[in-house]
């Protein structure tokens, strides 16, 4: 109790650290609210010459005040899994369910297949879904993954600057950019607050 | 919860004051409350850094994370290293906002030696160390070294990959469910 207390506040002073850092202020491209504790700090870098930026990368919202748990309140809520929402189930009670199924011909078949395909896709995106909400509700976690994120692209950036945009070296740290990116996109629907 | 936080400052002063180190005996668990203190000084100190750093004066916000580093912490206390980690990045990138990168890169090193766990803050240190190279590369080619230039550059790029590279670590151990 008392190891998971002091760490809990441990991830939160260290939040005040790294929040300062240009790493978790600039955060990875398609970013859409990270804090920045120095209001008054420059436009983040990523903007600059010699690091082009994906399509992805939007201007940097203003600080919000955010929920501890780090929720995405610009997002639309997700949804709890409805009991349904199992893969082997959904698919069955779909198709008995589906008004096609009695249907003899190539016809129903085709629509019981759809209807299996988007059951197996609805259970994918719900379990993508419930693991980002696991994440995000551990701001230490979603920390990290923002932090680290914002790290490698900041750094990225530097290796472009000094190796020249043609460079191989170049190429390779951007392409580091861009999965971090990705996974902390798939990871945390937002980067949590740090004060 | 206000209240305690109000014991964990008064705490933190007694802390300050050098009874840290007496209050675990070797191998011992520090108390919640010697803990919650170094916490509680760590943050206010990081917001007082904050303060002066967004009124563009580095230094006092330098002076206020030295402070950090200055912290008697308590014996064994785990998060310790995490925290000196922490204050000697930003103390380094606030070196480099002064456009002191020698200094930058001294503490950076420092911290480096400091930390040994792999962490997203030692990931930083290095990225620092990168960012302090580059800008001494460019003060070397200022000066018309371009040998001294492309060596420093190249250590510059290496550090930074480093940093890259240990990043991407943390982030594939988090996505496997582990701790970074």
């Amino acid at each position: 109790m008392r190891r998971a207390a002091g760490a809990v506040v441990a991830a939160g002073v260290l939040g005040l650290g790294c929040a300062a850092s240009p790493a978790y202020r600039a955060g990875p491209p398609g970013r859409s609210a990270t804090v920045a504790s120095t209001p008054s700090e420059p436009s983040t870098p990523e903007s600059s010459a010699g690091f082009a930026q994906p399509p992805s990368m939007a201007p940097r919202t203003a600080p919000v005040h955010r929920p501890a748990t780090g929720v995405d309140l610009d997002r639309e809520p997700v949804q709890p899994a409805p009991p349904a929402a199992q893969p082997g189930s959904v698919t069955v009670q779909s198709l008995s369910e589906s008004p096609t199924s009695s249907v003899l011909g190539g016809a129903a078949v085709e629509d019981g297949e759809r209807t299996v395909r988007e059951a197996r896709i609805g259970a994918q995106v719900q379990r993508i879904r419930e693991e980002q909400i696991r994440l995000a509700s551990n701001p230490g976690i979603c920390h990290d993954v923002c932090f680290a994120a914002g790290s490698i692209c900041l750094a990225a950036q530097e290796v472009c600057r000094l190796t020249g945009d043609s460079d191989a070296r170049c190429a390779r740290a951007r392409g580091a950019c861009a999965d971090a990116g990705r996974q902390r996109d798939g990871s945390c629907p937002v980067c949590p607050p740090t004060h | 919860m206000s209240l305690r936080f109000l014991q964990a400052v008064a705490l933190g002063v007694a802390l300050l004051s050098g009874c840290a180190s007496q209050s675990s005996g070797p191998g011992e668990a520090p108390s919640n409350e010697a803990v919650m203190a170094v916490l509680g000084t760590v943050r206010a100190l990081h917001h007082e850094a904050d303060v002066f750093e967004s009124a563009g004066d580095f230094e006092r916000a330098s002076d206020a994370v030295r402070r950090i580093l200055a912290l008697q912490y308590p014996r064994n206390m785990a998060e310790a290293e995490d925290l000196r980690a922490d204050a000697y990045g930003r103390l380094a990138e606030l070196a480099l906002r002064r456009a002191a990168p020698d200094e930058a890169l001294s503490l950076a090193d420092t911290g480096l030696r400091d930390t040994h766990r792999e962490s997203v803050l030692r990931a930083r240190l290095m990225m620092v160390r990168g960012q302090s190279l580059g800008a001494l590369a460019d003060r070397a080619h200022a000066a018309a070294d371009e040998l001294g230039a492309r060596r420093l550059r190249e250590q510059a790029v290496e550090a930074l990959e480093a940093s890259i590279a240990l990043n991407q670590r943390l982030l594939q151990r988090l996505a496997d469910g582990g701790a970074p």
